[in-house]
Order: structure tokens, then sequence, then C-alpha cells
């Protein structure tokens, strides 16, 4: 078309993208270091599956249409992009094509086809997207002006190039190629019209307009194209739709959760630390890379929204919000973030003692001094979390949101010193007797009274160790459970032992809540324990304990084979070590613990074991699975009063009570404690009996 | 032989019966007895003294004393101990007499025990038993040297039916007021809510009143006994109790004589707010609720038919 | 202003306290502040905070106190004394108020807060015993308190018919009562930083005494023997007739419980 101004307009737009995009990625590997570059496999993998093939949009039931919806238009972006490279090259040379793209060969007229298809979809697509937001308007989304100029801009581009290729037809076929456009003619093949029905429907929209308005429309069209999307290009890192280029990226690295990935062990003998309170997160400048890509690709598409907990029962932990007012604090000191990583990097090379001393002053005044939590992010926010993941879970764009909120209660509790102190007591209890109400550690081991149980101390040579947990040694509704767990291992003939008044809390709810310091004395006291009497397998009913047995111990020295009781209750049954009767009437459901589904991919075991018990039906709750709904006590909520808005146990009480079923089995002591409160309150606990797996396979056993 | 000098409890106007079962217990190790009474206004009170097992009567009669004072109260009874020639100083339980006992001991070099259970006399070599550890055990403790002020758990001692004294009245100099420490003001208990804290009977309701005409309903009974009201959380976290009033482990810690729960089953939560108190009441409809595990006295029953029944039993006792 | 605090190490009342043979079973007992101790350290450094005191605790026998006192560096308090002497072995309240007076009298103290009792030997008499000897004014069972001026506070006393409010010109010893604050969990970074302090450990002849001075020797009382308590079980529980089973419980608790 005109290869000066085709020139100039990308070496334009170009610039100012390539500025834009150092400026970005100049920030981002000035924050803090993350090890993301690892088990590149698997990564691939992560990306062709969630971001290419949009997993949690077409894959997800819920709202699958907009997946689809937004699917397409992703997909034929992609397939696009080719086109646009030889829409480039036509304002170069005309006729120009992709090599095996030609009118020579089949791909090409194959390609044209796909493309004209293709362009049909996302522009349908496009406007169902307008309908959605404009006239459905689903509660999660926000509308912004930014999202309706993008869908504008979309749209425009695809019926430019549609009426571009419109017009061509009309100036080939109907008025006879007056400027001798090429178009693709292989005898073999035929006419390129012949493949794009589309094309020569939106030539039919204008072909009575004459060959000079046809003409027109060819040039208009053509410029158009090209500079909306030179346009869109710029306008894409300035908002939301950045994580139309860093979704690929952020998926690509997101974390590979356990066994890859475990929290961060933070070094607290480390004084430097302390003293550039650079424990847990504070200030904007301590994020990680990763977390600051998050931030980038965040697309405010609100579906954790959607399946928070805490968000649903109106508590203020909006995540989106989360990310954005982070992702502004973050950009607004970019400069000085920046300018710090460079200071940082030149002290390497500093032999003067005097001159390191002033570097690091310098550098410490470009770190900003305002507090994350109460300047930028409210108290309530941050501490409302129960850490359930469901938000991690739905997020297409792989965000990890959980993560960076444990890392911020920690700089909290570690540097700031401010959490809600209605932990006390169930801190002071931790610290003083292993267990989070404070009874004496003497008393640990009164629930086994009378059932007959080996301690570690006895005899060692067993094959397992029974670690009861705290609920479980303590808590009269849990120490039922135990019980009944027990007498399915004495029955099925396992050898096995507990550590009695030995063990501790894992410590769980001490990191969960940021108070770093706790969780790593109780880790480092257990681990000595279970070390000393060289223990390698443990069972457990509390996937609390699991998690932070299985995945946060072996960073301090403890590497065991953590098996939850509902996996090895499954195998005892596929063993034959037990029989079932399936003797329990009425309808049953199953609630998944958080921290056994989502965090430990365990949802088949506790099926399996209750269809054996159970005559009646294995009905599903709505919300189950992959996505079940909190309990409301994890993140250290248990230990918390719920002021604020309506109780999640009470949301999922609600929940089961409209599912219609006589009993409800849980998987963990949390679980029991929270939605048999419900049931109480409710006034249902008498017609719906909530009972863990080990209690209903005890009863069920022969 | 013995001389057991007895700290007279006034409170609002009326000798408590602590003062009688004091001077009960001292008459029953053969000792003399003398009552020494502190206050305001307080010479009508010198018949019900003597009634109570006096056979002398000390009185601090001063309008300088109408209000509690740890120093100028430690002053009366060192003067009666003195006069009386007392080597046993008893102080019936209370924060008055927990706060002057250990002045008087002092002042006087005596040995001091706060709330004893027991006291025995071999000899002249006093015995006395108390609990230590949080109540969790009870020592036996042998005082070295003649002269013991104790504080008495309440209830301890027992009266003496038909107990007599003797009138001899020996009027007290007033003491010198503490300049150093001025009382300046009173915030008496008898209006509004009474503090959980302090309170002597603490009556808690729980998920089994289900609502507010069960939590009214027990807080008659509260009322009628001037007792705390509290709450378990089940009821602050359905809103039908204020969280100031939570009993618990993430509220409040009470230790009273006496403990009323009612329809509470008894969670860790809540017992490690109550378990020091006393003695434990439980009304509940659960047989296995946990709460009976530590309730003195158990009643399994519905609280909405064992309330009103309990409110008129209390007034027929108390009359 | 400077404040003394005094913090006794004591069995952690969380556990069960067996008696064997007239004494208290050892075997398997933690050691930890005394509760009420933790509530005086907190309302010393809340003065501190508040009205820029100086703090400086006190702690007598115990063995090796230092985790203890470390603790109370963290949450805030500024100087340490331990006064350790094999001779305190059987010290009773008067003892370590004697002890306690040799200390406060080689300081220049304005105000000493003690916990209201010991919950080893729930006597509550130590506080009030120092104030005599000092001859200082003192209030016990504190549960408010409020600093008016360099030489006076105000404070708060739980009493038989209501709160006094009392006025004390300093110096003047406190005792505090369980319901005045929260004791703070101890500032991670004051944990770190209590590790480097020093603690001035003394016997009773470097704090310038002897045993005969502060009465070791010479108890006024002595412990002949512990006997086991009733462990808190469940009583008596009734069921039947309601009318009939709370009436028998009413007269149980007036007359065997002894609560009306």
């Amino acid at each position: 078309m005109n290869p000066l101004l085709i020139s100039l307009l990308i070496i334009v737009a170009l610039s100012v993208f390539g500025r834009t995009m150092f400026g970005k990625i100049q920030l981002l590997k000035a924050l803090e270091p993350a090890d993301r570059v690892n088990h590149l496999k698997e990564r691939l993998m992560n990306m062709v599956i969630l971001a290419i093939g949009q997993k949690r949009l077409v894959g997800r039931a819920k709202e699958r249409s907009s997946g689809i919806m937004h699917a397409f238009i992703f997909w034929g972006f992609c397939i696009l992009l080719i086109r646009s490279l030889t829409l480039y090259g036509e304002g170069f040379q005309q006729g120009y094509h992709l090599p095996f793209l030609g009118g020579d060969y089949l791909l090409g007229y194959l390609y044209v086809a796909l493309k004209d298809i293709i362009e049909a979809i996302v522009l349908l697509m496009i406007i169902f997207a307008f309908f959605r937001r404009a006239v459905l308007k689903p509660k999660r989304m926000h509308n912004t002006f930014e999202a309706y100029l993008v869908l504008g801009l979309i749209g425009i581009l695809m019926a430019s190039d549609l009426l571009y290729d419109g017009a061509r037809y009309n100036l080939i076929q109907l008025y006879n190629n007056p400027g001798s456009i090429h178009y693709f003619n292989n005898p073999q093949y035929g006419s390129e019209f012949l493949w794009t029905p589309i094309s020569v429907a939106a030539a039919s929209l204008i072909s009575g307009l004459g060959v000079d308005a046809n003409t027109a429309f060819l040039t208009i069209m053509f410029w158009l194209h090209i500079c909306t999307q030179l346009v869109f290009l710029n306008l894409l890192p300035l908002g939301k739709h950045f994580h139309v280029i860093t979704a690929l990226p952020n998926v690509f690295l997101k974390s590979l959760g356990y066994p890859h990935e475990k929290p961060k062990l933070l070094d607290l003998e480390d004084e430097a630390a302390w003293e550039d309170e650079s424990l847990g997160i504070n200030h904007i400048h301590q994020l990680n890379w990763k977390q600051g890509l998050d931030l980038y690709t965040c697309t405010e598409c609100g579906r954790c929204k959607e399946v928070c907990p805490t968000y649903t029962t109106d508590k203020p932990l909006n995540l989106h919000e989360f990310n954005d007012k982070l992702k502004q604090e973050l950009l607004e000191n970019a400069d000085n973030i920046i300018k710090k990583a460079k200071l940082s990097s030149t002290i390497e090379q500093i032999e003067d003692s005097a001159q390191i001393e002033k570097l690091k002053e310098e550098i410490n005044a470009l770190n900003s001094k305002k507090q994350l939590i109460g300047e930028v992010i409210a108290e309530d926010t941050l501490w409302a979390c129960t850490t359930c993941r469901a938000c991690e879970e739905v997020c297409p764009v792989a965000i990890e949101h959980v993560p960076r909120i444990t890392a911020m209660r920690q700089g909290q509790f570690l540097m700031a010193e401010a959490y809600p102190k209605e932990l006390n007591p169930a801190l002071k209890g931790l610290e003083r007797n292993g267990n989070p109400w404070g009874i004496g550690y003497d008393k640990r081991a009164d629930w086994a009274e009378g059932l007959d149980i080996k301690t570690m101390a006895d005899d060692q040579n067993v094959d397992y160790l029974l670690w009861v947990g705290c609920a479980g040694s303590f808590d009269d509704r849990s120490k039922k459970v135990t019980t009944s767990l027990v007498r399915i291992l004495q029955k099925a003939g396992i050898s096995f032992a507990i550590l009695g008044i030995e063990e501790k809390c894992t410590g769980d709810y001490a990191r969960r809540v940021g108070n770093e310091m706790l969780f790593q004395m109780m880790a480092q006291e257990n681990i000595e324990t279970l070390n000393n009497y060289n223990v390698k397998k443990i069972i457990t009913a509390c996937p609390h304990c699991l998690n932070t047995l299985k995945h946060e111990y072996p960073p301090m020295g403890g590497d065991y084979d953590v098996i939850h009781h509902a996996e090895f209750i499954d195998q005892l049954v596929q063993k034959g070590k037990i029989q079932l009767k399936q003797s329990l009437a009425g309808a049953l459901t199953y609630h998944d613990p958080c921290y056994l589904g989502r965090y430990n991919n365990i949802f088949d075991q506790p099926r399996s074991i209750l269809r054996s018990v159970s005559k009646g039906v294995l009905k599903e709750l709505e919300r189950h699975g992959r996505e079940s709904f909190c309990c409301g006590a994890g993140g250290g909520r248990m230990w918390m009063d719920e002021t604020i808005g309506k109780r999640i146990n009470l949301e999922r009480s609600e929940e089961i009570v409209r599912r219609q079923v006589s009993n409800v089995a849980v998987g963990c002591p949390f679980c029991m404690t929270m939605i048999e409160d419900g049931m109480k309150e409710l006034g249902r606990e008498e017609e719906i009996k909530t009972m863990d797996i080990a209690e209903l396979v005890e009863k069920d056993m022969a | 032989m013995a001389k057991v000098l007895v700290i007279a409890e006034i409170k609002q106007g009326v000798i408590k019966s602590s003062t009688t079962e004091l001077l009960s217990k001292a008459k029953a190790i053969g000792a003399e007895t003398a009552v020494v009474a502190i206050g305001s206004n307080i010479e009508s009170l010198i018949p019900g003294l003597v009634s109570a097992g006096s056979d002398t009567q000390y009185v601090a009669d001063d309008p300088g004393l109408e209000l509690f004072s740890a120093g100028p109260y430690a002053s009366c009874v060192v003067d009666a101990a003195k006069q009386f020639g007392a080597n046993l100083i008893w102080f019936g339980f209370s924060e008055s007499g927990k706060a002057v006992a250990p002045r008087v001991a002092a002042q006087l070099d005596a040995a001091c025990a706060t709330e004893i259970t027991d006291v025995t006399l071999h000899g002249d070599q006093i015995e006395v038993t108390r609990p230590a550890i949080t109540n969790k055990v009870m020592q036996r403790v042998k005082v070295n040297i003649e002269e013991l002020v104790a504080v008495v758990r309440a209830g301890a001692f027992e009266a003496t039916e038909g107990i007599t004294g003797t009138e001899n009245v020996i009027k007290l100099s007033p003491p010198a007021p503490d300049l150093k420490a001025v009382i300046k003001e009173l915030v008496s208990d008898a209006s509004g809510d009474i503090d959980l804290a302090d309170a002597d009977i603490v009556i808690s309701v729980g998920r089994g009143a289900k609502d507010q005409a069960g939590i009214d309903l027990v807080k008659e009974l509260a009322n009628d006994l001037k007792a705390g009201f509290g709450s378990s959380r089940a009821m602050v976290d359905g809103g039908f109790m204020p969280h100031g009033k939570q009993v618990g482990q993430t509220g409040k810690i009470v230790a009273p004589n006496l403990y009323m729960a009612f329809g509470i089953s008894g969670a860790i939560q809540h017992l490690a707010g109550m378990n020091g108190s006393k003695v434990i009441l439980a009304v509940n409809k659960d047989p296995e609720a946990p709460i009976f595990n530590v309730a003195d006295y158990g009643i399994v029953g519905d609280l909405f038919e064992v309330v009103p029944i309990l409110r008129e039993e209390i007034k027929k006792i108390r009359t | 202003m400077k404040i003394l605090t005094t913090v006794k190490k004591v069995v952690d009342v969380e556990l069960t306290i067996h008696v064997k043979d007239g004494a208290i079973v050892e075997d398997g007992l933690q050691y930890v502040i005394n509760a009420w101790d933790e509530n005086a350290v907190e309302t010393a450094v809340q003065l501190k905070e508040n009205s820029g005191a100086e703090t400086t605790l006190v702690s007598i026998g115990g063995g090796d106190n230092t985790d203890m006192i470390r603790r109370c560096y963290a949450m805030g308090i500024e100087n340490g004394i331990h006064i350790e002497d094999p001779t305190l072995g059987a010290a009773d309240s008067f003892v370590y108020a004697k002890v306690l007076q040799k200390v406060y009298e080689k300081g220049d103290y304005d105000l000493v807060i003690t916990g209201k009792q010991a919950q080893d030997t729930d006597n509550g008499q130590t506080g009030i015993i120092l104030a005599e000897y000092l001859g200082l004014p003192c209030v016990s069972n504190v549960i408010a308190i409020e600093v008016l001026d360099d030489q006076h506070i105000k404070v708060s006393r739980s009493g038989d018919a209501g709160t006094e409010i009392v006025e004390l010109e300093l110096p003047a010893v406190v005792t505090v009562d369980v319901s005045i604050n929260e004791p703070r969990l101890p500032a991670m970074r004051g944990i770190m930083m209590a590790k480097k302090k020093k603690i001035d450990v003394m016997d009773l002849a470097a704090l310038g005494t002897s045993p005969d001075e502060v009465g070791c020797a010479t108890p006024k009382s002595e412990i002949a023997e512990f006997l086991k308590s009733d462990t808190r079980q469940g009583g008596q529980k009734f069921e039947g007739n309601a009318a009939e089973i709370t009436a028998q419980v009413v007269d149980l608790l007036a007359n065997e419980a002894k609560v009306f």
C-alpha cells in the first residue's frame, strides 16, 4: 500500500510499545527474586492446558458460555496473528504472503477460509460480550470504560478486516479489478473468494456503493485495521488487558504447588533481615517479580470474588480490588524500585566500606515507607482470608493470591507487630502447652485411656505413627473421631503407635497467621521427636496436620510419608482388610475440606468410602470437589471471632440443608466443628447428622 | 488459752454469716472470742455482734471509716488485737480481708495464711490447712510462732446453732486516715450490670436458651441473685448477647463462688473461661453434655422448666 | 518515673499436679511466669509507653530464670535483676518481702507493681507486706491505673462494695489483678534483641544482705505436707422430675456447697 507510511507507523508504534514494555520488565527485574525457571516440561504443559486450552474457562461448568466466548476470542486472536503479519506485509508489497500460505498452496486457501470463519465468530463473540456486560450484567464483573473500549477495538479489528476483504471482493469480482489487486486464483482450488463466504457477505453490504466508494473502503479499512491494531497494542500494558501479553508467561511461571514449591522458610536468625524489615511483606518493594507479574495479569474478571467464602459473606476481602490496589502502589513506586535495583547491583563492585554505607543509605531512602496494611489495604481485608484457595482454583490466569496474603501476614506479625489480638490465647497456649486451648500438655493422651494403644515411647517398632492432632486429642467431639479411627486400625490389624504427650501442635495456624517464629519452634520440636523415633509413615485424621507434616516439615528436616485417614481407610477397604456392610440409610453428602481437597488433591477416596458405607444415594453439594466451599475455620480464623457479615459456616450449612440429606460427612476436625455448629444454629442437628468418615466406617464395619 | 479476734464482715449494714461461722469455730477450738467491727454508724450492730458469738466487741465507729481503706482498717485491727492479746486473728474471705490481713501480720510480726480451710491447735502449735497451686492441692502448714493472721475460705467453718456471746463493748479511738492513699470515689455495684470478673455468682446462658425469651428467663434468676450475667460463644455469635458477656477462652475468664450454666454444652473454649469457679451448677437437656464432667451439680432437664423452679427454691432458701 | 515490677517463676497450673507421700511430684512439671506478674509486667510496659517510665523487673529464686526474664524483656522491660541464693529454698512471703525491700532500697523507684498473688502459693501477701516494710502506701487488687503527675497516680481497685477509686502519692506499691490488662505476646523483634540483653544476677551477699537479715533460716511458717485436692470432676448429676431434682440441688447448693 504505502511502504513509507506503514514503516513509519510500525516504527512509532513499536518504539512506544518497546519503551513501555521495557519499563514493565525492568520493574519486575528490580523486584525480589523468585525461583520459577525450573521443571520446564511441566510448566509447558500447564501453559498448554490452562492458557492455550483455556481450561478454567471452557472446562468449568459454571458460566461455560462466557468461557467459550472468551476462548474463541483468544484462539481467534492467535489464529489471526498470521493474518496480521500478512497485512503488514501488504503495506510494503502488494499481494504479500507468508511462506506456504500463498495462493499456490492448499494451506493458503485453508488459512483464508479459517480466517474468514474466525473473524465472524470473534465478531459474534464480541457482540455477545457487549450484551453480557451491558444487559445481563453478571455480578462478578464491574464495568469500566476500558472494558468497553477494548471490546470496541476488537470489534473494529474484525469488522475492518472483513470489510477490507469485502471491498477487495467487490473491486475484483464486480468492478473488474481496476487496481489489479492480487488475490488467490489457483486453477486447482479456484478463486479465493469461494473459500471466504463471510467476506463475500460483508462485500454485499457495500457492493452497491460503486467503485470509488469501494476503493475508498479498501484503503480506509486497511489503515483503520493497522492503526487500530497498533493503538490496541500500546493500550494493552496500561490496564487489565495487559493479560493479553502476560497471561501466557504468568501461567508458565505459575506455582507448581507441592511438592515442587514450599512456602518460603524465613531465616529468623538473620539480623540484617530484621534491620531492613524484609521478613514477610510490609512494603510494596518487598514483592517478588512473580507477584509483580501476578498484579500485571489480573484481568479483573471477578471469578475469585464469586468463590471466595469471605467475599460472598460480605467481608471486605475483595480480591481483584486487592490486586488492583497493590498494582497501583507498585506502579507509583516503579521509579524508586528500579533505581534501588540499579544501586544495589553496583554495591558488589565497591570496596570502600564508607561508600557502601552511603549507598545503603541511599537505597534505604528509596524504599517505600508506606505500610501496605493500613495505608493501602485495610487490616480487616488481610485477616478475613481463610486461605482456602478457591480463588486460585478458578483464576483463569493462575494468580497466586494466598501465598501473598500469608507473606503479608508474616510482615504484620513479625515486623509491624500488628495482628488481631484475639489470637493471643491460642498463640500463648501453643507456646506453652503445645495446643491452642492451652490445656496442660500432660493431658494430651487422656483420650487414649482404655483403648489399649501403644506410645512410641513404649515401642517404636511399629509401621505407622498415628498423628492425633490437637482437636483429636482435646476436643470432645473430635475425640470420638480419633477413637473411631483407632478402632478401625485395630480391627484391620495395623501396627501403629501414638506420640502421646510428646506430640505437639504442628503449628499450622501459627504459620497461617504469620507467626513464623512460633511455627518454626513447634516444627523443630516435633521433628526432633519424630526423628528420634525414626518415624517413617504417619496417618492423620486432620488435613491441616496432613498438609503441614507432609509439605512444610521437609524444608526443616522432617521427611515423612504422610497419609490422610480417608486415603488409608480406602486402601484398607480396597485390600479387603475391613469389610463394610453398606448399612447407612438416608441420603448422604460430603463436604470437601479445603486442606484435603484443593491443597492435597484428595477427592475420590472419601467418596469411594462413602459409597461403600451408604445404601442411600451420595449427593454432591452445589459447591463440591475442587470448588468446595470453605467451612470458615482455615487461616487461623478458627481462633478468631467472625464479626463482619454473615458467618461462613452458616452459609455452608444452609447449602447442606438445601441438599436434603440425613448425613453430611466430613474429613476434618475444623469442618466438623463449624458445620455441626451451623446445624445447631439452624436447629437441624437432629435431622442432619454431621459425621466424620472414620465414624461412619466404624459403625459400618462388619 | 487461745484468743481469737474475728473481724466482723459487714456489708451494706448487715453482719455477714462468716462472722458467726468464724466465731463458732473459735469457740469450738476452745478459744476466748472477740470481734472487731469497723465502720460508720454501726452502734446498732452491737447486739448482732454479741449474738454472733463474741465475748468482747471492739468497735471502731467513725465517719472516716465509712469507706474501706486498708491502712486505717488495719490500724483498728492491730489496736484491737493488741488490746485483746489475740494470738489468732481471723478475717472472712473478702477483698477487704485479703487487703488488710497481710498488713496486720506485718505490723504484729505474726504469720499470715490466706484462705484457710481448717485450723487446729496442738498445745501452742498452730496448724492450718489451705489450698495452693491455684486450688489444685491442699497444704498443711505449721506455724512456727505464736501469732497467726488468717483469711478464712468462704463456708469453711460452720456456724454453731444457738451460739451466744457476752456484751462487752470497747470503743476504739479512730485511726489516722491514710493521707497517701486517698479514696476518691466508690463506684457501687448496685446499679447497672455486674462485672463478670468480680461477681460472686455468675450465671451464663448457652444455645439451649434458644433466643431472647430464653435469655430473659434466665436473666430473671440472675437478677434475683444479683449475679453477673454471661454467655457462651454461641449466643454471642447468634447476636443475642454482647461480646463483653462472653465467658470463655476468647472472652472473659471468671472464677466466682458459684457458676451456673444454662443450656451450655461445655466446649473446651467455654470451660477454659469458668473452670476455676468454686462450685459449678449445670442445666442441660443432653445427659452427655461435656459440662457435666466438670459440674459439681448437674440437672439434666429443660432450662425452661428448671429455671422457674430454681427461682422459687432459691427464694425459699434465702428467706 | 522508675518502676520496679516483680516476676515469679511458678509451676504451670494447666498441668495436673500429683501429690505423693505428702510432696508434689516434680516429674513432668513445667514452669512459667506467674500469670498475675505477667499482668504486672504489661502494666509497667504500658506505663513506659504512655508516660515514659523506666522499667526494671526483679525475680527471686527459681533457678535459671533466663527464658522467663528474656520474655519480659521482649515485652518491653528494660532492666532485670535476679536474686538467687541457696538459702531461699523455703522462703515465705515475709522473706520475699524482705529481699524485695533490699532490692528496692538499692535503687530509686517510684512505683512497685506486683501481681496480686502467685499461682503456686495462692497467698496474695508479698506485695502488701513489702509496702508495710517500706512504709509506702499500697493498694491491692488494682484493675486500672492512671498517672496523674510525677508524684501521684490514680488507681481503681476491685473492692467488696464496688470499684474504689484511690489516689496514691508516690512512691507507692500496687498489686494488680488479671483484669487490668491483656499481657501482650512478646514482640518477635523483641525476642531477638532480648537474647543479647544482660540480667543482673545476685546472691544475697551481692545484694548487700544475708540469710539471717531476711529471715531465711527462721520462716514464720512452713509447709508440713501437701495433700491431694479434689480435682474438678463431674459431681452429682440428677435426672428425673424437674421439680424434685431442682429442689434437691438447691438444697445441696445451700447446705453442702454453701454458696447461698
